[in-house]
């Protein structure tokens, strides 16, 4: 953890892929291209976490679409870790930010990833009855976004900074989302009170 | 007819897409949001499976694990865990509760369908 100057806090980094969740006052920051980042917070503990993820092939923004899957998993993630903390999913409130143009392969792509990704987090939202407070999403500019989850402030400006680095990262991750899709991971109990006829499975 | 599943999930999108995926396998689905509505459910409604979340409000999925064990008329029913936790040591809990399975979110498909026929026989 770094500390940011110009506040005077503790400032956690997080990368395509990764979340953070806080009820200090500390800062959760990241960089975003194509990707999606929704801040959620709690005033009442106060807490909350910040996530960055993408759709792993997203012909559809459907949350119900293979790939809107892994959307909802990246959602579920960041808010099992928030009601950990004490959170209250019914006061649960949202920012989001992202989903600007500039991967490189779009031009390949037949579907549009960023529209796909924007589309999917307010499907997501609205099912999940989650108020959204503000967004910042489409264009073509990385955001670089600081939250201050005891708060919910969300301080948030366009850069042209690190471009191609960050089209790299964010490639890199989105491809290994698509190799990692059909691992899943399942195990069947073997014994008398585990109701099945289970067998010992681990792929 | 197809088996009935209860899904117990406090997310509506979770829910909703185990919903839409077991309902083109030709499953008919039944869904409660915590464990305290999941056993409530199924004193109500007969259900050939459970597949449930583990962090949940109210009560979470391997306490109504539990009680579903010790429940006469519902004590053999199949269960079937789908969360994030891949721990080992919360997937021996989950065993210990009397779990049938544990499906590590995310997943795929036919992953899932696949499980749910073997534990359906």
């Amino acid at each position: 953890m770094t500390k940011n100057l110009k506040f005077g806090l503790p400032e956690i980094y997080i990368g395509p892929g990764e979340f953070a969740v806080s009820r200090e006052p500390v800062i959760i920051s990241t960089l975003l291209g194509s990707c999606i980042s929704v801040a959620l917070f709690d005033l009442d503990i106060p807490a909350g976490g910040l996530n960055h993820f993408l759709l792993p092939s997203p012909k559809s923004g459907s949350v119900f679409s293979e790939s809107g899957r892994y959307g909802v998993h990246a959602m579920e993630l960041l808010i099992n870790d928030l009601l950990k903390l004490g959170v209250s999913r019914r006061r649960l409130r949202a920012k989001v930010f992202g989903g600007s143009a500039m991967l490189s392969y779009r031009e390949k792509a037949v579907y549009n990833v960023p529209k796909m990704n924007i589309q999917f987090i307010f499907e997501f939202l609205d099912l999940e009855k989650i108020p959204v407070d503000s967004y910042s999403v489409g264009g073509d500019l990385p955001r670089k976004v600081l939250f201050f989850p005891h708060t919910g402030k969300v301080l948030m400006r366009f850069t042209k900074k690190t471009l191609a680095a960050l089209e790299r990262r964010e490639s890199q991750y989105s491809h290994e989302l698509r190799e990692k899709s059909d691992l899943t991971v399942s195990h069947l109990f073997r014994g008398e009170k585990t109701g099945g006829t289970g067998v010992e499975k681990k792929e | 007819m197809g088996a009935t599943i209860l899904i117990v999930d406090d997310s509506v999108s979770i829910r909703q897409s185990v919903r839409f995926i077991l309902e083109q396998s030709g499953y008919t689905v039944a869904e409660a949001a915590d464990g305290q509505e999941g056993l409530k459910r199924l004193g109500e409604q007969k259900a050939d499976l459970v597949i449930t979340d583990v962090n949940m409000p109210n009560m979470d999925g391997l306490t109504m694990v539990r009680k579903i064990r010790e429940t006469d008329g519902i004590k053999f029913v199949p269960i079937l865990v789908l969360t994030t936790e891949s721990q080992g040591s919360v997937i021996e809990d989950g065993k210990k509760a009397g779990a049938t399975g544990w499906i590590v979110k995310p997943f795929n498909d036919e992953k899932l369908v696949e499980t749910i026929k073997k534990v359906l026989g």
